[in-house]
């Protein structure tokens, strides 16, 4: 019995080292390239840019960025009866950008409720197709800054934005929300963090904005209210509420890129699937409109 | 209701006119030692050949034809009792049962138990609970669950969880019943250990599929713990130390032979060993504080016998989940508080009353109560000291959980040896708490004082669930059986009502050289959902209502099987079965568990499939005992919104899954057990490639973002599961008590399952250039453990 039990200890004692952890070589699963592309075109801006890449398999690793860059795609944007509208042209990425292909445009893109389609075509990997809408403009009223509105979980004061979201009955609509502080004096412009508890509010890839579908107000003038982190020192210059219309593909994509952010690497939780519009291919493409409001403090 | 109460009518009618000049022999079988009634004892009169078995309280019920009778009646591990006499009226016959030894040879004149091809029922194991207590076990915990995983068609998860996966379902579909009585979390410790002690338990029984009629309310397996009663003439108890907790359990009459109870509990001691060293080390920090985790449970049952007719019984079970983390820190001007709490447990009550209204027919009234809650508190205070108040003070909880009362009233109404009839009605009342948020700052800055005070979150839902039953067991020839019956339920929340009618349907026929070949056929409903956030049982795991938008889960089941006892020792049985589920439940991808968004857009319900075979043999007699399993399967589901819509294999798709348990008595104080099992590694979803791209920025910044593309879900499969237990049990008798020594070890020969795989990034230098490599790194859990339990018997 005595014995027995040393016995075991002695087993247990020496075997733990390392043990937890193991590098293991195994056949990842199987991977085919396939044309990857990201555009995001706003209805007010006067170039469109997209990144045309490949993908490699998911125990790859690429020395440089060129490995993946498409440079011999033919990209061009169509409109509903299949007519050429835009082709881009294929342009040297910048350090730490895989944007290489680029068109200039002489006006705003423009284009509110018309429907485009995105073609990228390319020798090796096919054609990849998206379709897209340019949502309409939005319509917001009684933007209001408040100071001091309340304190936050670890005692500090905070201040809000808040103000009427005149939603369109006819379809369903999604949003994104910015808060931008504009200020020449102190260098320029930039945006505000926000926060909200408003259950309608998603979280997005871009931890300045905040997404919201109108599926629980539809066709209703909706009171939005968000919190904003913002010093005194800061409260020079102009306030500007940053709305844009996004599509629901856009408002997917954003979400799932956030969710895929802080789903960690923890093998316990299920990974998330990133969304996508490209057919025959990965990304997106997607459309949005803009409006500024000031808004007075 | 009114076609339900004809059949009835018409059932008795028939009864009736049958069981003209025959009389009834009925009672209850019980310990003779203990007074424990004996479920599933077999009564059989040697003369008619005429054989039945004693329901879930030891009662039984044989009529025969008037005439010289031999009853016999007999109890696996029990000496076989016999009673002639002339049968010529109805008379209760109550038979007390002796325990033989353990390596006793016992002469079977009678069998001791209903062949495994005598039962109409298929898919079904009860496994004796001194077997599980012999059992070698992760830290020397007995757990009734991790059992139950080593039975074909059991799966359970991860490593070390105990989470069930019957026959490809979800965890959610097991409806846990400890004394009639759903349980809805069954874990410890995010599952790592079950919240049923051993000690307070009588028998284990689990059925996976022809579920019989009386049974409903969840799609895959129907897991029936029942409790110890308590010794009726003697007061004897059980007090054991081992590494992580300590039980104790006391048990004797309050009135001898008629009134007994049981009270057993458990508590794990970590915490309170580790809080020196945890207090130790935030003063070194310059504060002081205190953090630790324990749970510990209680069941207690006591039951009082007013007269042969009628019995009570009082049962409860409460058992909590605690982490806490408190931590202060005091300077000239201020003092701050920091405290943080979790906990979950359940609770649950059960009233029952037996009434016996005729030997031949019995009743069984039930009051229930069971409730799983959840609470977390994270609270914050600063006080200004100067100032002589509070400068600060936050309050954040959370808390989700379901509460059920519910009332069953069941009969067993046994007319002759041929029909076993069953129906009865049940009612519960669900409250769900979906999850609330309940928050309170209070600020105090140069007077000026601002609070905010407010509850966010989803509101309590109410909801009714019923549902009425009616089977028969019916033996309609020498060689052919028929369990027939039907299960009606409803639920209704907010004026939105959901009916099924689940017909149930089990066959036997007896083939030359006494093969049994089964069949049967299942239809099931689930009102009540399981949101569960991840793959390992969270506490955080929602239960959920069937709502206008959420419909409940279905399936049906078809299985057939071969059964076979040889030389009244192996008990061999191979099936097949073939399931469908709608409307199973999962979180859309994305979807996270503190949101305050309607649940109800969080998650998605699609399709399951499953189909396999199934091989067990069960040795239960002789100095060695134990059982082989063996399971070839398949499980997969499909959802619109998952998955872009394809089929994909379930995380628990195992494939091949063998088990193989071995008692063996060395002496008759040394005894060993061990336990070895395979299984095919589990799928995950492993990423097919990884693409660049970039996100729209306002700023003018266009960084590149690296993202994975996964194909398929769960499109990888882990390296196969084996492991290794082992364990002995050094018994010595003492004067006044019986001390046993209970050592082994986890994991015998520290093999490297994996838990779960991810990949690394390596960012280095090679030639002064930079370097990047991805390698797959498994991470494994448990090592090879050793345990060691002191336990004595008194």
């Amino acid at each position: 019995m005595k014995n027995l039990v040393i016995g075991v200890l002695i087993i247990a004692l020496s075997s733990c080292e390392d043990f937890f952890q193991t590098t293991i070589k195994i056949d990842p699963p199987e991977h085919t390239p396939s044309l990857v592309a990201h555009m995001y075109i706003n209805d007010s801006g006067d170039s469109i840019q997209a990144s045309v890449t490949k993908s490699i398999g998911s125990l790859e690793t690429i020395k440089s960025k060129e490995e993946i860059l498409i440079d011999n795609a033919i990209v061009q944007i169509k409109n509903q009866q299949g007519d050429v509208l835009y082709e881009l042209h294929n342009i040297d990425p910048e350090e730490e950008s895989v944007i290489n292909y680029s068109l200039g445009l002489e006006s705003d893109f423009g284009g509110n409720d018309q429907i485009f389609n995105l073609e990228i075509k390319h020798p090796a990997l096919g054609t990849a197709s998206a379709v897209q809408t340019m949502p309409r403009p939005v319509e917001i009223s009684e933007p209001v800054f408040t100071k001091d509105a309340g304190v936050d979980i670890e005692g500090y004061k905070y201040s809000t934005v808040s103000f009427k979201l005149h939603d369109p009955a006819d379809q369903e609509n999604y949003y994104q929300v910015k808060v931008l502080l504009s200020d020449e004096t102190e260098g320029g412009s930039y945006y505000l963090s926000l926060f909200s508890n408003d259950p309608v509010f998603s979280t997005s890839y871009d931890w300045q904005a905040l997404l919201l579908s109108d599926k629980t107000f539809n066709g209703k003038n909706y009171l939005v209210k968000v919190r904003v982190d913002i010093y005194e020192e800061e409260f020079q210059g102009e306030l500007f509420i940053d709305i844009k219309g996004i599509s629901k593909d856009f408002y997917l994509y954003a979400r799932s890129m956030y969710a895929s952010q802080e789903s960690g690497d923890f093998g316990f939780t299920e990974p998330v699937s990133i969304h996508k519009n490209i057919n025959n291919g990965l990304g997106i493409f997607s459309l949005s409109s803009r409006k500024l409001y000031r808004v007075e403090y | 209701m009114r076609k339900v109460l004809l059949i009835l009518q018409i059932v008795f009618l028939s009864v009736a006119i049958f069981g003209q000049n025959r009389f009834t022999v009925s009672g209850y079988i019980s310990d003779a030692a203990t007074g424990e009634k004996l479920i599933q004892a077999h009564i059989f009169d040697a003369n008619s050949e005429s054989g039945t078995v004693s329901n879930l309280y030891g009662f039984y019920s044989i009529t025969l034809p008037e005439d010289s009778i031999k009853v016999i009646a007999s109890y696996v591990g029990y000496k076989q009792r016999d009673h002639h006499f002339y049968l010529d009226k109805d008379i209760t016959l109550n038979i007390k049962l002796q325990q033989s030894l353990a390596i006793e040879e016992v002469q079977v004149v009678a069998r001791e138990r209903v062949l495994i091809e005598e039962e109409s029922q298929m898919s079904m194991i009860d496994i004796s609970i001194k077997q599980i207590k012999r059992m070698p076990s992760l830290l020397g915990e007995v757990d009734v669950i991790k059992a139950i995983q080593l039975l074909p068609g059991v799966q359970s998860g991860s490593e070390g969880q105990s989470g069930l996966y019957v026959r490809g379902g979800g965890p959610d579909q097991n409806l846990i019943l400890l004394d009639g009585v759903p349980v809805y979390n069954a874990s410890h410790l995010f599952g790592f250990f079950s919240v049923f002690n051993a000690n307070a338990i009588s028998d284990v029984k689990l059925i996976k599929g022809g579920f019989p009629a009386r049974y409903g309310g969840r799609l895959s397996s129907v897991l029936d713990i029942r409790m110890k009663e308590g010794h009726k003439s003697e007061y004897h108890g059980n007090a054991s130390i081992g590494l992580i907790s300590s039980k104790f359990t006391f048990e004797g009459p309050v009135i001898k032979d008629k009134t007994s109870f049981i009270i057993s509990g458990r508590r794990t001691y970590l915490d309170v060993l580790a809080r020196p060293i945890i207090k130790k080390s935030f003063s070194k920090q310059g504060g002081k504080g205190n953090a630790g985790y324990y749970f510990y449970d209680l069941n207690a049952k006591i039951n009082h016998t007013f007269s042969h007719k009628d019995r009570l019984y009082l049962s409860m079970y409460m058992g909590n989940d605690k982490f806490y983390f408190s931590n202060q820190n005091k300077n000239e001007d201020f003092k701050t508080e920091e405290a943080n709490k979790l906990g979950w447990g359940n609770m649950i009550t059960a009233a029952r009353w037996n009434h016996l209204w005729t030997g031949k027919l019995f009743s069984n009234t039930t009051l229930t109560y069971s409730s799983y809650n959840l609470g977390t508190l994270f609270s914050y205070k600063t006080e200004d000291l100067v100032k002589d108040k509070f400068a600060e003070d936050a309050k954040m909880e959370y808390s989700s959980g379901i509460d059920d009362i519910a009332l069953n009233i069941d009969f067993d109404y046994i007319p002759n040896p041929d029909h076993f009839v069953r129906f009865g009605v049940k009612g519960i009342r669900h409250q769900f708490n979906p999850g609330l948020f309940d928050m309170h700052f209070l600020i105090d800055e140069e007077g000026t004082q601002s609070t905010f005070d407010t509850i966010i979150g989803q509101k309590k839902l109410q909801a009714s669930e019923f549902a009425v039953y009616l089977e028969d067991d019916y033996r309609i020839t020498d060689n052919f059986k028929a369990n027939i019956g039907l299960h009606f339920s409803g639920f209704l929340m907010d004026n939105k009502h959901y009916t099924s009618l689940q017909p149930r349907l089990s066959l036997r026929y007896l083939l030359p050289g006494k093969i049994a070949i089964k069949a049967s056929y299942a239809n099931m409903r689930q009102y009540i959902h399981l949101l569960a956030f991840s793959s390992i049982g969270l506490p955080t795991d929602l239960w959920l209502p069937t709502t206008e938008k959420v419909k409940p889960q279905d399936s049906w089941q078809v299985a057939l099987g071969l059964a076979k006892t040889i030389n009244n020792k192996y008990e061999v049985s191979l099936e097949g079965y073939y399931k469908e589920m709608n409307n199973v439940i999962s979180y859309k991808e994305g979807a996270g568990l503190f949101q305050f968004d309607d649940w109800q857009e969080r998650i998605t319900q699609g399709r399951g499939e499953a189909y396999g075979v199934e091989l067990f043999v069960n040795k239960k007699r002789g100095k060695w005992t134990g059982w082989l399993g063996y399971t070839l399967s398949w499980s997969w589901r499909q959802f619109d919104d998952l998955n872009f819509g394809k089929k994909y294999h379930y995380k628990y798709d195992r494939r091949q899954d063998v088990s193989l348990v071995v008692n063996y008595d060395i002496t008759e104080n040394i005894l060993f057990s061990g336990t070895w099992v395979y299984g095919t590694g589990n799928a995950i979803t492993l990423a097919n490639s990884s693409y660049y791209g970039f996100f729209p920025s306002d700023d003018g910044s266009h960084e590149s973002i690296e993202t994975n593309y996964y194909a398929d879900k769960n499109n990888f499969r882990m390296k196969p599961y084996h492991r290794l237990d082992f364990g002995f049990d050094f018994i010595k008798e003492k004067k006044k008590y019986t001390r046993k020594w209970s050592v082994g070890v986890y994991n015998a020969y520290s093999r490297k399952n994996p838990f779960f795989l991810r990949i690394d990034t390596n960012h280095s230098y090679e030639n002064g250039e930079p370097k990047i490599e991805k390698k797959l790194v498994q991470i494994s859990l448990f090592p090879i453990i050793p345990y060691v339990t002191y336990s004595i018997d008194f």
